[in-house]
């Protein structure tokens, strides 16, 4: 025990030398750090940012356990007044259960040629902002002395551990319980020093892995990576959405990766945009040879927590009870986890972030996050004899094939008697019929088994299975005055969206809620009576029903009768009905758009007239097909109606930026067709 | 109000509801008792459609014999839904964690069948504000989450603290509304003062029945059958329209606003050489007070990042103005702090004034909490440190307060204003252009809240931007052509314009459609905050008590003919009067008329419907032009 101990320390200590002196092997002297300020331009060089990073550098040294020593070198030149501002204060996360942070040295390099260095005593270690989940994430903040355009703040951190894929993006990291009501102010770095490493020795020991971005909302002169790893390591790795510079060397100790990048504009900004993993520069490396091997160790680690006790087997038996076929079954089951544990996650202490809370917890607890959620379905589906695992996924954007941890998510795998998967995910399904979420297809998974499972993709859901259906009935009288109904109601997705919308709504204010949507019809319109569905009877098709009417709704003047489709303009008028006509705002983009979700919005309406009125220019039909879009519209007049029929669809949750405008010249076409007013006079009136 | 003097008295009724929350069983009159037992099918019936139901809410506030404030909550809410259980689930404690002591004494949730739920050590999570992350001075503020665990629908989630205050307090106030976004059956306030001590209050527009004063030193006050409502940002404080209580144990404003008003005079006593340097460099070409006072104020906004605290205005002193400017950042306070020692260094006198929140009660309760917002009074203008001076807030604020420091008279209320002091009027002539446009000549004249006076000369083009900005949306997308200031002054403009609007392609027998363009400025009015496909609304909106206007005349470019049809219509309430006229002269000539006055400055819920209904006279605004 005692050499293993001395062992795992002399290694650590090499290591630890090596990555200071990679450290200190590209420090710049304060004159060269001068010339990159002078050099990086001015504010006219890089219209609308505040600043721009001169340089980042991450040099990473990795030990035989796996354990991780990060250090960070940047060089910030402030352009703007503004950009003074942002970085008036500085803010370092960290997660004390799986990772340690030193703010080393902060200096500003003052445009008049002066050094001011930071005094880190006035940093401020603090419990981070939280919502949802609550374990014990911490951040460290520093205020700098006012700041001005010329100026450039340099600043030095070691970190090591390793970070949770789940939040890496931000959210911070997870701990070991909470602090309760104490003070805010915790000298957090000397206890965590002192608790050892053992803590930030990543779960799947000896492994590493990084996913690393080389483009950021601010425009980048010069960004690298530096990874030492030691001999007999083998990394894997690959660059995507771009290309990096790259160099590799080795000698008796191990080898050195380096990847870098130069010029890099600052990321635009539009909304709905596919996700930054999907867009920028990145490199992914990790140590794991395949999916397989992660799978199998992600099943390990849960092989004893789905137990279950007698309550569980009593709720179970409740559930299932009458019923007959697996799949009810086994959607009563993932209803109660989705419904009963709500999504609040609370730390267990040691595993927390990447294990699942045992069935038995999260029973007790009502709450949980998605892992915890997706335990809670795996103990009552087990506990009901299926054969069930745990699974990783990403959701809202892709997994490379680089086996190194991409996932935000976890979710549950059902197997059959064929070996073959039904996925599952408690937390994306509340008040919903489908199985597995219709927002999360085409999204990669890695199931956890003790056979080891590769990189899988969930399946293409056309649009015409989420059909949002809005049957409008309705007469205009001769003053133009318009009174009608309207049915609505949903298919798998668009159920859910409709019954999420309405369900969830607070109570005294859903009347509103709805009567704003009815808005996109006129804002005049009076709802005279709502009924809604039960969002969570499950066995039957949720609606919801509006009577409504709309003083002068068409103009009435000359013997002429015109107006639009109330039930088009319900979906083409802003309303989250048909989400993608509301995100083609941008005549082009630079991005890919991103909608999550495929749909198909139906319309059937008959809106009846005065007696011998006559369309004036019909316009009887028009359609169009795209890749990405599609529609389908009908006008007609019958006896002393006039009927809209006719479908979009929105035919991919992704749109290539290079697709979007036909995506969008889709749209807007159908939209003006179908919201076009039409112009009916009277048989022989006047004009 | 009642000064009423009387010794402390222990908390019982908490002790009381605690216990009855977790061990009495059901009793049909008992709010808390209910919680207890099993009829949570008997509480909803009680509350049909309603998400959760606050069976008792309760806040005392003591005031020790050491002077030190703590203040104990203790709430039980019944949770029917999702809606209820994501709002209730995971309350927040805010409190001040380098002052003050926060106590969890009860995080606990009673399940339908009655098992008690409590949380575990690792659901009490203290967090940073996520409005803090960047201001370090400021993190003390922290909050602390409670995860509640065992929630079901049909469960109540019982939430029992106490705040402690370790710094002692000269005076103790607070204000206190009873409005509740879920209906409430009980709702007790409970002040607690020392032996000796004199408790002033005031119930606000006399709605909240007097206190229980019964047993010495403790004031009561017991609110029942509070119907829920999901709030609406429509601009007013709730205190004026809910019952509301304020109370204070100081003598007089004088003595409440003193250490605020010392705090405030030091940390605002100067700003260091380098600062002071370039507040001349921005007013140096500034030639009048009013320019120069402008001036600072802008550098002020654009010198530190208004940070929104998410505790109240006067929770935390201010920090040196020195100090704010070298951190960047500045919560409300603080902002005005700065502004006030830059205007001092530039020799010009500010007064820095609490705003009240809404209307002050008759009686001399000097409750500083009923104000929410603040300004700074200098060069003859009144300016909110955290926003652009682009009108005169005389209007905005009227109705409401101003609390001066320091002075022998604090409290000078903002008088109403009346329809003739403000209006929007817009006059357009349009006519047939060249190529098929309309040529359309204009006229604005603005007065009181809608002048544009600040606006015009803070921007950077001044009113050619203005008026650009606002002809560009005139019918889908006009032009402006010339223009020609007739009279810019503070509570009145005047300005003559022409522009052009071209008109799509279009076939014979086809439409285009045109909705009126508003009078400059209207948003100002506050319409924009209605909507008017509302069936009701359960808040008070804001408006600005004024008459806007619409006139014109209308000659179709060639090739098109008007074919909207003439109407006139007319409607009048106490709220004010709307109507809209479309109609031709003999002659032939078309003219259109909109007209909306506002006689009050607030819409409240009953009056609603009223105010709805000019809004749709005043709304018809649609123009058909068809293709010849």
């Amino acid at each position: 025990m005692f050499d293993r101990l001395k062992c795992a320390l002399t290694i650590s200590a090499a290591a630890l030398v090596l990555a200071i002196l990679a450290a200190s092997a590209f420090a710049q002297t304060d004159d060269e750090i001068r010339a990159l300020v002078a050099k990086a331009g001015e504010a006219k060089d890089y219209p609308e940012a505040g600043y721009v990073a001169v340089f980042e550098k991450i040099d990473v040294t990795v030990e035989e356990t796996g354990l991780a020593h990060y250090r960070r070198h940047t060089l910030t030149k402030i352009l703007t007044d503004g950009g003074a501002l942002a970085k008036a204060a500085l803010r370092f996360d960290y997660d004390p259960a799986s990772n340690f942070i030193d703010v080393e040295s902060i200096r500003i390099f003052r445009k008049g040629g002066a050094v001011e260095t930071v005094d880190l005593a006035g940093v401020r270690d603090l419990f981070a902002p939280a919502s949802m989940i609550y374990w014990g994430a911490r951040m460290k903040v520093a205020q700098l002395p006012r700041l001005a355009p010329g100026d450039a703040v340099e600043v030095k951190t070691y970190k090591k551990g390793f970070e949770i894929a789940y939040l890496a993006e931000g959210e911070g990291g997870g701990g070991a319980g909470a602090a309760g009501a104490s003070s805010a102010a915790v000298p957090g770095a000397d206890e965590t020093t002192a608790a050892g490493d053992e803590r930030y020795i990543p779960p799947m020991r000896g492994s590493f892995y990084d996913v690393v971005y080389f483009q950021d909302a601010y425009p980048i002169e010069a960004k690298r990576y530096d990874l030492h790893m030691p001999k007999d390591k083998p990394i894997r790795y690959r660059v995507y959405n771009g290309s990096l510079f790259s160099a590799q060397s080795f000698d008796d100790k191990g080898t050195h990766y380096s990847w870098w990048i130069e010029n890099v504009p600052a990321l635009v900004e539009e909304p709905r945009s596919a996700e930054a993993p999907d867009i920028v520069p990145k490199l992914v490396l990790a140590t794991l040879s395949s999916w397989e091997e992660k799978s199998r160790w992600f099943a390990a680690i849960h092989d004893t927590i789905y137990k279950d006790n007698p309550e569980i087997k009593k709720l179970v038996k409740d559930l299932t009870a009458g019923l007959k076929t697996d799949v009810d079954k086994v959607a009563e089951l993932q209803h109660w986890s989705a419904q009963e544990i709500r999504y609040s996650g609370v730390s267990m202490g040691k595993g927390e972030g990447y294990t699942h809370h045992p069935g038995t917890m999260s029973y007790a607890d009502r709450c949980g996050v998605c892992k915890d959620k997706a335990g809670m379905l795996i103990t009552l589906m087990r506990t009901a004899g299926y054969d069930v695992w745990p699974a990783l996924t990403m959701a809202g954007a892709r997994v490379e094939e680089v086996p190194a941890d991409q996932f935000n998510h976890s979710v549950v795998a059902w197997r059959h008697r064929d070996g073959t998967f039904t996925m599952l995910d408690p937390t994306w399904v509340p008040y919903s019929t489908e199985l597995w979420s219709s927002a999360e297809q085409e999204q990669n998974y890695v199931i956890g088994t003790p056979e080891g499972e590769g990189l899988m993709i969930t399946p293409y859901s056309p649009p015409e299975k989420h059909v949002l259906k809005v049957v409008s009935r309705g007469a205009v009288d001769k003053d133009g005055n318009l009174a009608g109904t309207l049915h609505i109601e949903g298919t798998n997705y668009m159920d859910q969206r409709m019954r999420r919308w309405l369900g969830t709504h607070k109570r005294d204010d859903l009347r509103a809620y709805v009567e704003g949507w009815l808005a996109a019809i006129s804002p005049d319109v009076e709802v005279t009576k709502l009924a809604i569905g039960d969002p969570l009877d499950f066995k039957k098709q949720f609606a919801l029903d509006v009577t409504y009417r709309v003083p002068r709704y068409a103009v009435a003047a000359g013997g002429t009768l015109d107006f639009a489709s109330p039930a088009w303009k319900l979906g083409f008028g802003r309303t989250p009905l048909l989400t993608a006509a509301s995100v083609i705002d941008l005549e082009k983009r630079e991005l890919p758009l991103f909608i999550w979700n495929t749909q198909a919005y139906e319309c059937d309406e008959a809106i009846s007239l005065p007696a011998k009125m006559k369309a004036r220019d019909l316009s009887k039909e028009s359609s169009k097909k795209g890749e990405y879009a599609a529609y389908s519209m009908e006008r007609n007049v019958a006896g002393a109606s006039v009927t809209n029929k006719g479908v979009v669809l929105v035919k991919r949750r992704t749109i290539p930026a290079g697709d979007y405008p036909e995506f969008r010249g889709i749209l807007k076409e159908a939209g003006d067709y179908a919201t076009r007013r039409v112009i009916f006079e009277r048989e022989g009136g006047s004009r | 109000m009642r000064n009423v003097t009387a010794h402390s008295t222990a908390l019982l009724i908490l002790a009381v509801v605690a216990s009855a929350l977790i061990s009495i069983p059901a009793s049909a009159h008992s709010a808390p008792a209910a919680a207890a037992g099993t009829g949570w099918k008997e509480v909803q019936l009680r509350h049909p459609g309603s998400d959760a139901v606050v069976l008792y809410d309760s806040l005392v506030v003591t005031l020790g014999s050491d002077n030190r404030i703590s203040k104990r909550r203790h709430r039980a809410v019944m949770l029917f839904t999702d809606n209820a259980i994501n709002r209730y689930g995971d309350p927040r404690i805010l409190f001040n964690a380098a002052t003050q002591d926060l106590t969890i004494l009860a995080a606990r949730v009673r399940m339908r069948d009655g098992a008690i739920v409590d949380v575990r050590k690792s659901a009490i999570n203290q967090t940073t504000p996520f409005a803090l992350d960047l201001a370090p001075d400021y993190v003390d503020w922290q909050e602390t989450v409670v995860t509640h665990m065992g929630i079901e629908k049909g469960c109540v989630a019982e939430l029992h603290y106490t705040i402690a205050d370790r710094n002692p307090s000269p005076y103790l106030s607070g204000v206190e509304v009873f409005s509740a976004e879920d209906p409430t059956e009980e709702r007790v306030l409970a002040v607690n003062l020392p032996p000796g001590m004199t408790l002033k209050f005031s119930s606000l527009r006399g709605e909240a029945s007097p206190p229980d004063a019964s047993a010495a030193g403790s004031w009561i006050w017991t609110v029942r059958n509070i119907p829920g409502r999901t709030p609406f940002d429509g601009g007013v404080w709730e205190g004026d329209y809910f019952p509301a209580v304020c109370y204070s144990s100081a003598a007089s404003w004088r003595e409440a606003l003193a250490p605020i008003a010392d705090n405030i005079s030091r940390r605002a006593e100067s700003v260091p050489f380098s600062l002071s340097r370039m507040i001349r460099e921005k007013i140096k070409d500034c030639a009048s007070d009013e320019d120069k006072v402008l001036a600072v104020h802008r550098f002020v906004i654009e010198s530190v990042r208004a940070v929104s605290t998410p505790y109240s205005l006067l929770a935390a002193p201010a920090r040196d103005a020195a100090h704010i400017y070298d951190t960047g950042y500045a919560s409300a306070l603080d902002g005005a702090v700065l502004l006030m020692a830059m205007l001092k260094d530039v020799a010009y006198a500010p007064k820095l004034v609490l705003v009240s929140s809404g209307r002050m009660p008759d009686d001399d309760v000097p409750s500083p909490e009923l104000c929410t917002s603040l300004a700074i009074e200098a060069g003859g203008l009144l300016l909110d440190p955290s926003a652009p001076f682009e009108h005169d807030p005389e209007f905005s604020l009227a109705g409401r307060t101003r609390i001066y420091l320091g002075s022998e008279r604090h409290l000078w209320p903002l008088p109403p204003k009346q329809i003739a002091d403000s209006g929007s009027e817009l006059s357009l002539a349009l006519s047939p252009g060249a190529e098929g446009a309309w040529e359309g000549k204009g006229k604005a004249i603005l007065t009181g809240a809608f002048s544009p006076y600040y606006l015009v000369r803070a921007g950077e083009h001044g009113l050619d931007d203005f008026l650009k900005q606002r002809v560009s949306g005139f019918f889908g997308g006009a032009e402006l052509g010339s223009w020609n200031l007739r009279r810019l002054e503070r509570d009145r403009a005047e300005i003559d314009f022409t522009f052009t609007v071209k008109l799509p392609e279009r076939k014979k027998g086809e439409r285009i459609y045109l909705a009126m363009p508003n009078p400059f400025e209207s948003r100002l009015s506050g319409i924009e905050r209605v909507r008017p496909e509302r069936s009701r609304l359960t808040d008070a909106i804001r408006i600005e008590t004024c008459a806007l206007s619409l006139t014109g005349t209308i000659e179709p470019p060639a090739g098109w003919k008007l074919v909207t049809e003439h109407f006139t219509v007319h409607r009048k309430f106490d709220i004010g009067e709307a109507s809209a006229v479309f109609s031709a002269d003999p002659d032939g000539t078309q003219f259109f008329k909109r007209r909306l006055s506002l006689a009050s400055n607030r819409v409240y819920p009953g009056a609603f419907d009223y105010f709805r209904s000019l809004l749709q006279v005043y709304g018809r605004d649609l123009v058909v032009l068809e293709k010849e």
